[in-house]
C-alpha cells in the first residue's frame, strides 16, 4: 500500500481560552505542493509549529511514510527531514551566506577531524547559485543582505538540506516579482525530486501557478481540501470567511464632517505605491490588507516615522511636512502602534509618565515636570477609562495588554489629537477591554476626532468603520463603503482575486 | 483655549475634587494665574464656588447643570446624562421611537429636542410632558390606568392599545440585569407593559446605569439575549462585556474621558 509522505490524524492543541486547533486531519503526498490558506489568526502558524516541532500537540498522531512518529523538538523534525522556512529570517546574521546554507552539513576535510573544508564549501555554494541563477557571493555576510535576499538564502538552505518536507510560510511576502519566479523554479525542481511542500500563502494567483492541492483553515479547523486544477475561487474565499455576521460591534452612527486629511500620491520605500485617500471629520476609516501589503507603513509615513519618497499630505487643506513624530503630534496626529510594548509605551516608566509623554508642556511648570499635576491628570484617566492598576506608580510593563492599550489611548486623548491612527488596537487583548476600546473610539468620534483603523481582524473593520481601504501589494485595490462591505468582497480585494 | 471651555474644565475639576488651587490650574490649562483668578471670580459671582487664599472651594449644593436641577436627588444623574447622549446618536430625524418609563429615558426625552419630526410613543406622563414643550415632536400615549406613584399608564387597556403601533426603536429602561434572571424591573405592572413593548419594535435597546448590573429586581422581563443593543456606563463587570460581545449584542458604554480630563 502506498502511504502519504506525511499524515496528520486528529491533531488537537489548545493554545488559550479563545483559541485551539481542533481535530486536524491533513495529508501530504510525495512531490506535492499543498497550499494552506487561512486568515491571520486562523491557526496556520500553530499547525506548522507542531509539524516542525516548535510546539507539542495535545493529542492526535503524526505519520511519516505510514509510521507513527513523535516530533517533540525542531531537532526531531530535522532528523525526520522536515525543514521550515520562516517568514522572517532565522539566519545567523554575522556569518557568511555559505556558512548559513551549509550549517547542518558542512563539508569536512576528513571525517575524524572536524575541520571544515572552506574551499569546498564556498565553491559548492557558488555552483549552487549558478545552477539556481542567484546573483549572490557565498562570502557575503548575511547581515548585509536585505529581507528578500535573506529569504532566498533560507530557501537555498532548505534546498541543500535534503529535507523531504519543506514548510514555506508566506515565502513571497518579501520578494519582488522576478525573485518570486526564481523561487517557483526551485519549487518545481524540488517537486521533481519528490520533495513535498506545505506552502502558506494568501495570494490566489501564485497559488494557482504552483499549488497542487489547497486546504483552508479557519478558527483552528480545516474547513476543506480540494484540487487546485479547476478550483473555484469564489468557493475558496467563501470557505475562508464562513458565516454571516450579526452585529456585535458597537458602531455609533455619527454624521460625518468635512475633509480633515488628504493623502496624495504617497510612495515610500518599495512597499507602498501611489496611495491616495481622504479622511473626513468624525469618520472611522479602515485599512486592511494582508501581512506585507504595506498597511502599517502608511501609518508610519503619516506619523512621520518613515520617510516619504514622493507624495503630499494635507491637513485641513494645508500642506504639511511630517518629518518626525514631533511634527505629526504638532499637526494633531496621534498613533497607537501595532507593537505597544516597544513602540507604544515606555515599559519601565510608570503610568502617569507614559500618559504625559507626548503632553509634557501640559504638566510642566516652566522647566520642570510637576509630578503632582502629572499624577492628578493620570488619576482622572485611570478612573474614566477604567484602567486597572495596582497603584498609580506601577510600571507599564506590569499591566495587562488591555490596560496597556488604554494607557496608550489616554495619552492621545490628553493630547487632544484630531486624527488618530490605531494600528491593531485590539490585538492580543481580552474581550472586555476590546469592547471598551470600541466605545472609546465612539466617544472620540463624537468629540470630532477622525480615526484610521488598521486591523487584521476583518470583522472588526466591517463592524466599526464607515469606509474601508483594501490594500494589495502596496496599492489600494478598493475603497469599500460600510454598506457594501462583506468579508467575501474585502478578502477578494485583499488577495488580488478581484480588481475594481 | 477660550474662556467658556476653560470654565467648563474648571467646573468639572471642582466637582471632582472640591478644592483646587490657582497655580495648578494655571499650569494645567496653560494660561496665566491672573486669567485663572478672573475665571474663578466669574464662577464666584455665579455662586458656584468660594475663593480662598490661592485657590477655590466648591459651594455645596452647586447646581450641576441648570436644566436639570429638578432631579437633584438622583444619585445616577450624571450616568444617565451620559447614556442619553449615546442614545441620542441612535435617533434619526423622522424616527418613530418608544420610550418606556424611567429616569434615563426622561433624560433622553429632555435631549431629543434638536431632532426633527420624531414621533415618540410613551406611557410615562413625565416624559410626555417634557416632550410637549417641543412642537416638532409628536407624542403618542396609550390609554390605561394611571399609576400615581410613577406617573405612568399601566394595565390591560395600555397593553391592548400598544398593540396598535409598531416602532423602529424601543428604548427600554430596566432596573436589574443579571445573567440568570435576565432583565428585571421593580413593578409587576411595568414588567407586563414592557413585555408588550418588546413585541412592537424593530430594535430593542436596553438602557440603565451601571448600578443595575448584578442586581435583581422583583419582576422579570426576559433573558439577556432579548436585547439588540445595550447602553450603559463603562464600569459594569467584565463578564457582561464578554457575554454581550459573544452573543452578538451591541454594548455601548458611555465613556466620558474627554470631559474634565486635560
Amino acid at each position: 500500500m502506498l502511504y502519504p509522505l506525511l499524515e496528520l490524524m486528529h491533531v488537537n492543541k489548545k493554545l488559550s481560552e479563545f483559541f485551539a486547533l481542533k481535530d486536524i486531519c491533513m495529508e501530504l503526498n510525495k512531490g506535492e505542493v499543498h497550499v494552506l490558506m487561512g486568515e491571520n489568526g486562523s491557526g496556520k502558524s500553530t499547525l506548522m509549529n507542531i509539524i516542525w516541532g516548535a510546539l507539542s500537540k495535545d493529542s492526535g498522531d503524526i505519520f511519516i511514510d505510514g509510521n507513527s512518529v513523535s516530533i517533540s523538538s525542531p531537532m526531531d523534525a530535522k532528523r525526520l527531514g522536515i525543514a521550515m522556512i520562516h517568514q522572517h529570517s532565522s539566519l545567523f546574521e554575522q556569518f557568511t551566506i555559505a556558512e548559513n546554507i551549509y550549517i547542518d552539513n558542512k563539508p569536512h576535510i576528513s571525517k575524524g577531524l572536524k575541520i571544515i573544508d572552506w574551499n569546498k564549501m564556498f565553491s559548492d555554494c557558488q555552483t549552487l547559485f549558478e545552477k539556481l541563477g542567484f546573483p549572490f557571493n557565498g562570502k557575503t555576510i548575511v547581515r548585509n543582505l536585505n529581507v528578500a535576499e535573506k529569504q532566498l538564502v533560507e530557501i537555498c538552505k532548505a534546498y541543500v538540506s535534503n529535507a523531504r518536507i519543506i514548510i514555506m510560510d508566506e515565502p513571497t511576502s518579501s520578494l519582488t516579482e522576478p525573485e518570486a519566479l526564481l523561487l517557483f523554479d526551485i519549487i518545481k525542481e524540488l517537486k521533481k525530486s519528490g520533495v513535498a511542500i506545505i506552502y502558506i500563502s494568501h495570494k490566489l494567483e501564485e497559488i494557482q501557478q504552483i499549488g497542487d492541492r489547497i486546504s483552508v483553515i479557519r478558527d483552528g479547523e480545516i474547513i476543506g481540501t480540494q484540487n487546485i486544477m479547476g478550483m473555484d475561487v469564489d468557493n475558496i474565499i467563501h470557505m475562508m470567511t464562513g458565516m454571516e455576521l450579526k452585529e456585535r460591534y458597537p458602531k455609533l452612527p455619527v454624521k460625518l464632517g468635512t475633509e480633515v486629511l488628504n493623502v496624495k500620491n504617497l510612495c515610500a520605500g518599495t512597499t507602498i505605491k501611489n496611495i491616495n485617500f481622504t479622511l473626513r471629520k468624525r469618520e472611522i476609516l479602515g485599512i486592511i490588507g494582508l501581512v506585507g501589503s504595506g498597511r502599517s507603513k502608511i501609518a508610519k509615513c503619516i506619523f512621520g516615522m518613515d520617510k516619504i519618497d514622493t507624495g503630499e499630505i494635507y491637513i485641513y487643506d494645508k500642506k504639511v511636512n511630517l518629518n518626525s513624530p514631533a511634527d505629526a503630534i504638532d499637526s494633531g496626529i496621534g498613533y497607537v502602534t501595532e507593537d505597544r510594548t516597544t513602540e507604544g509605551l515606555f515599559m519601565y516608566l510608570n503610568v502617569p509618565q507614559n500618559i504625559s509623554a507626548p503632553n509634557i508642556s501640559k504638566v510642566s511648570n516652566r522647566l520642570l515636570i510637576d509630578t503632582k499635576i502629572e499624577e492628578t491628570i493620570a488619576n482622572t484617566y485611570i478612573s474614566k477609562l477604567g484602567i486597572k492598576v495596582g497603584t498609580i506608580h506601577d510600571k507599564a510593563a506590569y499591566l495587562s495588554g488591555g490596560n496597556q492599550q488604554k494607557v496608550v489611548l489616554a495619552k492621545w486623548i490628553m493630547s487632544k489629537s484630531k486624527i488618530l491612527i490605531l494600528d491593531e488596537p485590539t490585538k492580543g487583548i481580552d474581550i472586555a477591554s476590546k469592547v471598551d476600546i470600541y466605545n472609546v473610539m465612539n466617544e472620540m468620534v463624537t468629540k470630532d476626532v477622525s480615526i484610521i483603523l488598521i486591523s487584521a481582524d476583518v470583522d472588526e473593520v466591517i463592524g466599526m468603520c464607515d469606509r474601508i481601504i483594501v490594500l494589495y501589494n502596496g496599492k489600494i485595490s478598493a475603497v469599500v463603503p460600510r454598506k457594501e462591505a462583506t468579508r467575501e468582497n474585502l478578502l477578494a480585494y485583499a488577495t488580488g482575486g478581484k480588481h475594481k | 483655549m477660550f474662556a467658556p471651555e476653560r470654565i467648563r474644565l474648571i467646573k468639572g475639576m471642582l466637582l471632582d475634587k472640591v478644592h483646587i488651587n490657582v497655580s495648578d490650574l494655571s499650569t494645567m490649562l496653560n494660561v496665566s494665574e491672573v486669567t485663572i483668578r478672573r475665571d474663578l471670580e466669574k464662577l464666584e459671582r455665579e455662586n458656584f464656588l468660594t475663593r480662598t487664599h490661592g485657590g477655590a472651594v466648591i459651594n455645596t449644593q452647586s447646581p450641576t447643570d441648570e436644566d436639570f436641577v429638578e432631579i437633584d436627588d438622583d444619585p445616577f444623574f450624571q450616568q444617565r446624562i451620559e447614556i442619553s447622549e449615546i442614545a441620542l446618536h441612535m435617533i434619526e430625524d423622522h424616527d418613530v421611537i418608544l420610550l418606556s418609563h424611567g429616569l434615563t429615558n426622561l433624560c433622553i426625552a429632555k435631549k431629543i429636542s434638536n431632532k426633527k419630526n420624531v414621533t415618540v410613543l410613551t406611557n410615562d406622563l413625565n416624559i410626555a410632558s417634557e416632550l410637549a414643550a417641543n412642537p416638532s415632536i409628536k407624542v403618542i400615549m396609550p390609554g390605561g390606568d394611571l399609576d400615581v406613584n410613577s406617573m405612568t399608564l399601566v394595565g390591560k387597556l395600555t397593553e391592548d392599545n400598544l398593540n396598535n403601533f409598531f416602532v423602529t426603536k424601543a428604548f427600554i429602561e430596566v432596573e436589574g440585569v443579571d445573567p440568570l434572571r435576565g432583565f428585571t424591573v421593580q413593578s409587576m405592572d411595568c414588567a407586563s407593559i414592557i413585555k408588550e413593548m418588546i413585541n412592537i419594535t424593530n430594535e430593542r435597546i436596553i438602557v440603565c446605569p451601571y448600578k443595575c448590573f448584578d442586581n435583581i429586581a422583583f419582576s422579570q422581563i426576559g433573558p439577556l439575549n432579548l436585547a439588540n443593543k445595550v447602553i450603559t456606563n463603562p464600569s459594569i463587570p467584565d463578564q457582561y462585556k464578554n457575554y454581550f460581545f459573544e452573543n452578538k449584542i451591541q454594548l455601548f458604554t458611555a465613556f466620558n474621558s474627554y470631559e474634565g480630563g486635560m
